[in-house]
């Protein structure tokens, strides 16, 4: 349920992204704040992560001085040697509800390039252990792990979503939503 | 004429002023400090290694400073991986975090590892620093050890110590280290530290004493 919800959720945004702001060259939205965490999630045996191994995962996007702004780092140790994401960049970050963000970007798969990446993150409190979420999704090769896969929420680590400050102007093109 | 007298109240002014005037210094002294996040701090033999550090955000900034390596070693000395640090400022207030997953280290004949370390330190203009750190899955050579959470646990090891949840913490700022190696006289190893404001100073640090350890 989780997965057709975000895959539906995915054909949504897909749609909005090329369909007005594309058509109409208007100015698309990001969530004026940041999110930062590092944790790892365990594999419930329905995600690519296999059951019981852990992905761990560092993480922080936002909007920051006119430009996007964060990080990705992720390690799948259900493979030998580990699955290792890097990412290179952030190419969006918007609100998916109050507590949800979502972070797009590129990012290198064992060392390759030609990836792109999409990660959600929600920050449901203290602690964020067995509460905050943490999902991601590989566009080109299909990987995904995480709470929106079946995996439940991080075991261990946090996910902060900070409040927004005079920093967090959107890139041009873009506004606050 | 008629000469102005100060009373008593003049003189509880002009103490008052004065007291004020000579706590400033210390006051702007607070606020130069910042937020700052580091995944790994190593000092061997005097020399220092850090990974995936932020450098300093300075207090009263509004922004955000952010490192992270997807894996990251030290020959001879640690590995982990999915680095990340971050701190991140606003007028008033700074929140900074670093993290490290699957580490291992082997030190001066001990070996440490962990499945996830996080240290969080946070400080609020006008409010007490604050922190917490996450130590996940710790084992010392080979043994499981059991963490309390409680501020500076300490466990002994071949030739110094290491302190878990390490906190200084103070009026205005805290300094939080989720694990803190240290081989008296050989190395000095912080993994996952994160600092806001301006925390004590360590000579001021209440650590419990360590008796026959240095």
């Amino acid at each position: 349920m989780r997965t057709f919800v975000w895959m539906v959720t995915s054909l949504l945004m897909v749609l909005l992204s090329v369909g007005p702001a594309g058509a109409w060259g208007t100015s698309q939205e990001a969530a004026c704040d940041f999110v930062t965490g590092g944790g790892f999630i365990v594999g419930a045996g329905g995600s690519s992560l296999s059951g019981g191994s852990h992905g761990n995962f560092g993480v922080g996007g936002g909007v920051k001085n006119g430009a996007f702004w964060g990080h990705l780092e992720y390690n799948d140790h259900g493979t030998t040697p580990p699955m290792q994401i890097h990412g290179t960049s952030v190419t969006a970050y918007f609100a998916t509800s109050t507590t949800e963000r979502e972070i797009d970007g590129t990012c290198r798969v064992n060392g390759a390039d030609g990836f792109t990446y999409r990660v959600r993150v929600n920050d449901l409190g203290e602690p964020g252990i067995n509460r905050d979420q943490f999902s991601i999704l590989i566009n080109e090769t299909g990987y995904h792990a995480g709470y929106y896969f079946g995996d439940g929420p991080i075991r261990g680590g946090n996910i902060q979503l900070h409040k927004g400050n005079a920093s967090n102007t959107p890139p041009p093109g873009f506004t606050c939503q | 004429m008629k000469r102005a007298r100060m009373g008593h109240r003049g003189w509880i002014v002009l103490a008052v002023a004065t007291a004020v005037l000579i706590a400033w210094p210390a006051l702007a002294d607070a606020q130069t400090a910042g937020g700052e996040a580091e995944a790994v701090r190593a000092t061997v033999l005097g020399s220092t290694t850090v990974l995936s550090g932020t450098g300093v955000l300075p207090a009263g900034t509004n922004g955000a400073l952010d490192a992270s390596s997807v894996t990251g070693a030290i020959p001879l000395l640690l590995a982990g991986d999915s680095l990340s640090a971050a701190t991140v400022g606003s007028i008033d207030r700074i929140d900074s975090e670093a993290s490290l997953g699957s580490l291992g280290m082997s030190i001066a004949g001990n070996t440490i590892s962990t499945d996830f370390l996080m240290a969080r330190a946070m400080e609020v203009t006008g409010a007490p620093g604050l922190g917490a750190s996450e130590v996940d899955g710790l084992t010392i050579n080979g043994v499981p050890v059991p963490v309390s959470g409680a501020p500076n646990q300490t466990v002994p090891i071949v030739g110094g110590v290491v302190i878990l949840n390490e906190q200084q913490l103070g009026s205005a700022g805290a300094l939080v280290n989720a694990l803190h190696v240290i081989v008296t006289g050989v190395a000095d190893v912080v993994v996952a530290s994160a600092t806001a404001g301006t925390p004590p100073s360590s000579s001021s640090t209440i650590l419990p004493p360590l008796p026959g350890l240095f």
